[in-house]
């Protein structure tokens, strides 16, 4: 103690740390800190000393774990291993008690419940799972226990090369030279699948149809995408083509492909293996892509993960992994680098479609499937759905397309991760959209408008004589705030289903496509009224520059939002959207055909002949696509 | 200048050397001003990133240390004012003070920091549980007390007093001027 008090200051500083302190302890600590420098010197002390023990005490902890982390023992104490999963396991069970007790008094009215998952937050399939150190340990502590049950087995197998003319199938991957009795019992089942085709090999168990039950084996997905759903809980969305093993109920091998692992809390431990890696899941979602060579690209999507490399000297310890961040292991585990992340490479939920698997392949960086019961077709951006806003019924609509209805009153759809989609240059928005003829003026299928400076985009469809028009009808209309507005030639036809896309290229010129073909537009300056086919000209200046400025704002699905200064109109879409999609590049014509030609087959319900939708005009085949007759 | 890869290759091996040393100091201080971990951990994420992204402006004549504090004073600071729903922390003046002594100390906190761990390693008994289940688990005296038996109050008493002990160890280091093992008889129980 550096002087005389009525209170021990090295007492208080450690309730300080501890955070222990009432509001007089704490007015104490920091009276006393102020008075002396020197006072401060030995707070910063004491505190420097409770800072470096978090760091050596976990450092000491994960050496005593360390089956080689940090020296040469092969040991573990499963005592130690198994205190820590069943301290866990109570930690979790309270948790979950806790969230029952909190879900049942904050229960609410059906009328809000009625709106569904796909535009709430997506629940984290973890669980509510903290990406605290000690799950750190306890995963880690799980690997360890799984590899050292995998030391009396063999290394996983390298792969075989694939035949050249095998080219679209996936590898086999080596078979072991003896394999291990398999487990009579299931470990997982096919929970959902689309257009899954099964390849089987000679000896290996068959999955059968898109469900059922898995044994102990391998198995190859040609095609398609399914949902593995372990007796563990965790879960693994595969995408064709890829090869892999389901070793046991918590851990799968993969030889080559593309699957996002998501692993809750009570599924502790699960193990995803590659040739060069161990990626351990601490109650979170990634993906992982391992290529014809065998290098793993690991992407964590949410939460963290932990790296071990297998090579040829062993396991070793690579460390972890945050959310938002990737890693490439070379096949033979001996080399980790830095990867780009890319979480909109991975489908993360069976399709529900054939055009939802073909946005979700376009990797769009949000969509919305706008339906009670679909799931979002991927997550980066969530909505809340306002007033004046219902979702079809199947029943009493009798429509296959989920969508939602869109009243003249309603108040948009609000976006809460808006940010992620602030662009104004390459970039696509795709649609869905059953318009009124009676609708009037701009109406907004997606706004991230904002003013004071102009900025955002606005894509819709909008009636032709509100765009000082001698035309009668709907268009496909496009705005970049503070620069220019476009407009589709053709007609959007009214009360009946039309597929629309946007597309912005790099440079800021604007595409437009109405039922997959590419529609001719023209173009005018923000608040000018004359048109002209020509966009360069309607911007002033020598050499204007056609990309806007991102918004900064919030951003809605059905209207504009309010904007900074809250002046914006909401223009207001007024009918039915379904799929609305956004692309953080412009889609090609290809792709744009094949979407609403996916769209189309789909929607028939397997009543239409793909050859007549074909023959068939556009909006013809969509109309009759989109609608039980 | 501040785009990253502007940073030779041989300013990256400086700057991770200088980083490394400057860690636990950084470290410190944040965890000094927030009682939260994971906080106090992403504020130390965002700092290495700006230390990383102006690194190229960084006068070498001056020491690094004070030069990364200055740019984490400024990290928390702007989360104080506008994040933190902290109870009790500290005003702007005194973030500011407890900056400038760290940045002041950091020669006698890297000897700390050597003693320390010499320190803790001999910390052994209910002294070594109640440290391991208070730092690696990260339970509060509250939590630790619901599970030991104990009352919260006694708990934070006993950490006080190991961290007291601890203190006192590490002071013997220091005065001994030179480092040697500690025998069995001197570890903190």
């Amino acid at each position: 103690m550096s002087e005389d008090c009525d209170f021990d200051p090295a007492a208080l500083t450690s309730g300080y740390l501890d955070d222990l302190l009432s509001e007089q302890e704490f007015n104490q600590l920091r009276s006393w800190l102020a008075r002396d420098p020197a006072n401060t010197r030995e707070f910063v002390r004491t505190a420097f000393i409770h800072s470096r023990l978090y760091d050596i005490l976990i450092q000491q902890d994960l050496g005593e774990l360390g089956f080689g982390f940090t020296s040469d023992s092969q040991w573990i104490d499963p005592n130690h291993v198994s205190s820590l999963l069943a301290e866990e396991l109570e930690e979790h069970e309270r948790r979950q008690e806790k969230e029952v007790e909190s879900a049942t008094s904050a229960s609410r009215p059906r009328a809000t419940a009625q709106f569904p998952s796909t535009l709430a937050p997506r629940p984290s399939k973890s669980g509510g799972v903290s990406s605290g150190r000690f799950w750190l340990q306890v995963a880690i502590a799980a690997t360890i226990l799984l590899m050292l049950a995998s030391l009396t087995r063999e290394r996983p197998k390298a792969v075989e090369t694939v035949p050249s003319e095998a080219s679209a199938t996936p590898r086999e991957p080596e078979r072991p030279a003896h394999r291990p009795p398999q487990a009579p019992t299931p470990i997982a089942v096919v929970k959902d699948a689309f257009r899954a085709e099964w390849a089987r090999w000679a000896d290996e168990p068959d999955p059968g149809e898109n469900r059922g039950p898995l044994i102990a084996g391998r198995y190859v997905l040609a095609s398609g995408v399914a949902e593995l759903s372990f007796v563990s809980g965790a879960e693994l969305v595969v995408q064709g083509p890829a090869a892999f093993e389901l070793d046991k109920a918590n851990r799968a091998t993969i030889s080559s492909g593309r699957v996002v692992a998501t692993v809750p809390s009570e599924a502790l431990g699960f193990l995803v293996r590659t040739q060069g890696a161990s990626l351990v899941d601490l109650g979170t979602e990634f993906g992982v892509d391992v290529d014809d060579s065998g290098e793993t690209t690991v992407h964590v999507l949410e939460g963290e993960i932990a790296i071990v490399q297998n090579s040829a000297d062993g396991q070793s310890y690579e460390g972890t992994l945050r959310e938002g961040a990737a890693r490439t292991i070379s096949s033979d585990g001996t080399a980790v680098s830095e990867a780009l992340f890319d979480g909109a490479s991975f489908i993360r939920q069976v399709p529900q479609s054939q055009y939802e698997l073909e946005v979700l392949e376009s990797r769009p960086i949000a969509c919305w499937a706008l339906s009670s019961d679909a799931a979002d077709c991927q997550q980066l951006a969530h909505g809340q759905p306002g007033q004046g806003i219902e979702f079809a019924d199947p029943n009493r609509d009798e429509t296959l397309l989920p969508f939602a209805r869109f009243a003249p009153n309603h108040g948009g759809i609000v976006i809460n991760n808006a940010r992620a989609l602030d662009r104004t240059a390459n970039l696509a928005c795709e649609a869905w959209v059953l318009n009124s003829a009676t609708a009037d003026g701009a109406q907004r299928i997606f706004s991230n408008f904002n003013r004071m400076p102009r900025t955002g985009f606005a894509f819709g469809i909008g009636k032709a004589k509100s765009y000082d028009l001698a035309e009668t009808g709907l268009r496909l209309q496009l705005t970049i705030h503070g620069k220019y507005d476009c407009l589709s030639f053709d007609e959007v036809p009214a009360n009946q289903w039309v597929h629309v896309v946007v597309c912005v290229r790099d440079d800021g010129s604007p595409e437009m496509f109405i039922n997959g073909e590419q529609r001719v537009a023209r173009y005018r300056g923000n608040g000018e009224k004359e048109w002209s086919n020509d966009l360069i000209s309607v911007l002033p200046g020598a050499r204007p520059t056609l990309v806007g400025t991102p918004s900064r704002g919030e951003a809605r699905l059905g209207c504009s939002p309010p904007g900074d200064d809250e002046g914006n109109l909401p223009e207001r879409f007024i009918g039915g959207l379904a799929y609305v999609a956004i692309y953080d590049r412009p889609l090609s014509s290809e792709e744009v055909r094949r979407h609403f030609a996916a769209g189309v087959p789909w929607q028939a319900s397997g009543t239409a002949d793909e050859k007549s939708v074909d023959a068939a005009s556009p909006s013809d085949a969509a109309s009759r696509a989109f609608t039980r007759n | 200048m501040n785009d990253p890869q502007s940073i030779s290759g041989k300013q990256a091996r400086e700057l991770s050397v200088l980083w490394t040393r400057a860690h636990p100091v950084v470290a410190a201080f944040f965890r000094s001003n927030l009682r939260d971990y994971h906080r106090a951990e992403d504020l130390l994420q965002e700092t290495a990133a700006s230390v990383a992204e102006g690194f190229a402006t960084y006068d070498q004549s001056r020491p690094f240390v004070p030069w990364v504090l200055g740019v984490a004073k400024n990290k928390l600071l702007h989360h104080l004012r506008t994040q933190s729903n902290d109870i009790h922390t500290f005003d702007e003046s005194l973030v500011r003070e407890v900056a400038d002594a760290y940045a002041a100390m950091s020669d006698e906190l890297a000897t700390i920091k050597d003693a320390l761990e010499i320190c803790a390693e001999r910390v052994s008994g209910r002294s070594r549980k109640l440290l391991e289940m208070r730092y690696v688990r990260d339970l509060t005296p509250a939590k630790i007390a619901a599970r030991t038996g104990m009352n919260a109050n006694a708990v934070a008493v006993m950490l006080h007093r190991v961290r007291k002990a601890l203190r006192e160890c590490i002071e013997r280091q220091l005065d001994s001027k030179q480092f040697r093992q500690l025998r069995p008889e001197e570890g903190v129980n």
